[in-house]
């Protein structure tokens, strides 16, 4: 794609539009680049054909920080619940009692979080304001 | 995918979320299993999201199953003085883990090995004065080689529990929901718990021995086949079918769920853990049980009645 040319520095106003114009232009290809990502990796989640071991432990580790990037886009408390009982492996009863909150609460912060991952992955738009 | 309005795709994934984390929980009632079925079987929609839901949620694996302060302080400071005072190469530090089903050999900086058993972890500080392991969680093979360092090493795998120092070769230590055990395949090993650090007792070849924080339990003659499954084989003796299906859940995705009643059965004889779905169909055809399996990923065991 040609970007047009940038204007020079006595142009202060111009330049700055331009500027963030590509810069616009590049966090829509990030995005873009990353919604494929996420895709072909369910793609290869799906693919169970392949019994190798080492294959498997590499996509398990590969979806493991996969998940734990995305899982930094969510609220302060749903991400705590999550890396609680995700990474440090404690009880909804332990978690409970860390954040202060009530059992079903926890478990309401954890649905939100595995569910915004869900839809992260399989690129289904997500309505949390409805 | 089907098109669909935004909000009911928005609610299928919550759903099949809502399920997941119910589910991982280790009670499930019969009437929680029935509503289940029904909303599996309610939209064609709902067993694929489940599974690719629950697959999410099962991939990150925990470093342990209660957290520690100081266990991560050590190994902070640990790295902090490495860095600081610029220590040798045979100082290092490692998290290791193992996914569902995988089980690894590991090759340690001294030329021993620890076997991690599947859905396990551990963590490997090795510095001038000890050789440590820290069993996270799960089960671990620990063959231990003489090390080559001047003043030589102990090598100790530590847990919750207590700590287990080689004074030969091959141990495993496991660690359950509540307390520890300790098989001694070769050689001695010399084990204490973590209340009572001094008190150790020594462990020949051929015994085992359970500990939880606060005590030891007497030593009790191990079975031969302790680390079987190393060899991705479960070799059991008059053991309850519960305990059989607990072990073969750490090998196999999804739910594995079983009443109580059936729980109390015993098995003897031999299942493979690389193959958790031919492991079920030796134990229905070996015992009274009925096994219902709606998918791949969740299974309910019912004695027969």
């Amino acid at each position: 794609m040609l970007l047009p040319e940038i204007p020079s520095l006595r142009e202060p106003r111009a330049y700055l539009l331009v500027t963030a114009n590509r810069l616009m232009i590049n966090l829509n290809r990030r995005h873009k680049v990353e919604e494929e990502t996420l895709l072909s990796m369910s793609a290869l989640i799906a693919d169970q054909s392949c019994q190798d071991v080492a294959h498997i432990a590499a996509i398990r580790q590969l979806l493991e920080r996969t998940l734990l990037m995305l899982i930094e886009e969510l609220d302060e408390r749903s991400r705590q619940a999550f890396m609680m009982a995700r990474v440090d492996g404690m009880t909804y009863a332990e978690i409970a009692q860390v954040m202060n909150v009530s059992e079903s609460r926890v478990k309401q912060y954890l649905v939100k979080a595995l569910a915004y991952c869900h839809q992260r992955f399989y690129r289904i738009k997500a309505d949390w304001h409805a | 995918m089907p098109e669909t309005a935004d909000s009911d795709i928005s609610s299928l994934s919550e759903q099949a979320a809502q399920w997941a984390i119910c589910l991982s929980e280790n009670q499930v009632s019969n009437e929680q299993r029935a509503d289940f079925e029904a909303w599996l079987a309610q939209d064609p929609r709902h067993p694929i999201a489940f599974e690719q839901v629950n697959y999410l949620w099962q991939s990150v694996i925990p470093r342990k199953r209660q957290s520690y302060a100081g266990i991560k302080t050590f190994a902070s400071i640990a790295v902090l003085l490495g860095g600081l005072y610029g220590l040798p190469l045979s100082e290092w530090l490692a998290d290791e883990r193992t996914g569902i089903g995988e089980v690894r050999r590991i090759t340690l900086a001294d030329g021993s090995w620890i076997t991690l058993d599947s859905d396990s972890a551990a963590d490997i500080v090795f510095d001038q004065q000890q050789r440590r392991i820290i069993l996270q969680r799960g089960r671990l093979l620990a063959e231990v080689a003489p090390d080559s360092m001047q003043i030589p090493r102990p090598f100790v795998v530590e847990n919750r529990d207590g700590h287990a120092k080689a004074l030969g070769t091959r141990y495993i230590v496991e660690q359950t929901r509540h307390d520890s055990i300790v098989d001694v395949i070769e050689s001695q090993v010399a084990v204490a718990s973590r209340a009572r650090p001094g008190e150790s007792i020594t462990l020949q070849a051929g015994q085992s021995i359970r500990l939880d924080s606060q005590r030891l339990h007497p030593p009790e003659a191990s079975t031969s086949f302790a680390a079987s499954w190393v060899d991705a084989r479960l070799v059991y003796q008059d053991a309850p079918l519960s305990q059989v299906i607990s072990d073969l859940a750490r090998y196999r995705k999804g739910f594995l769920k079983i009443n109580e009643e059936a729980g109390q059965l015993r098995f003897t004889g031999v299942l493979p853990a690389d193959n958790p779905e031919a492991a079920l169909s030796i134990l229905e055809n070996a015992l009274p049980i009925r096994i219902k399996q709606h998918s791949q990923w969740f299974v309910w065991i019912d004695s027969q009645s």
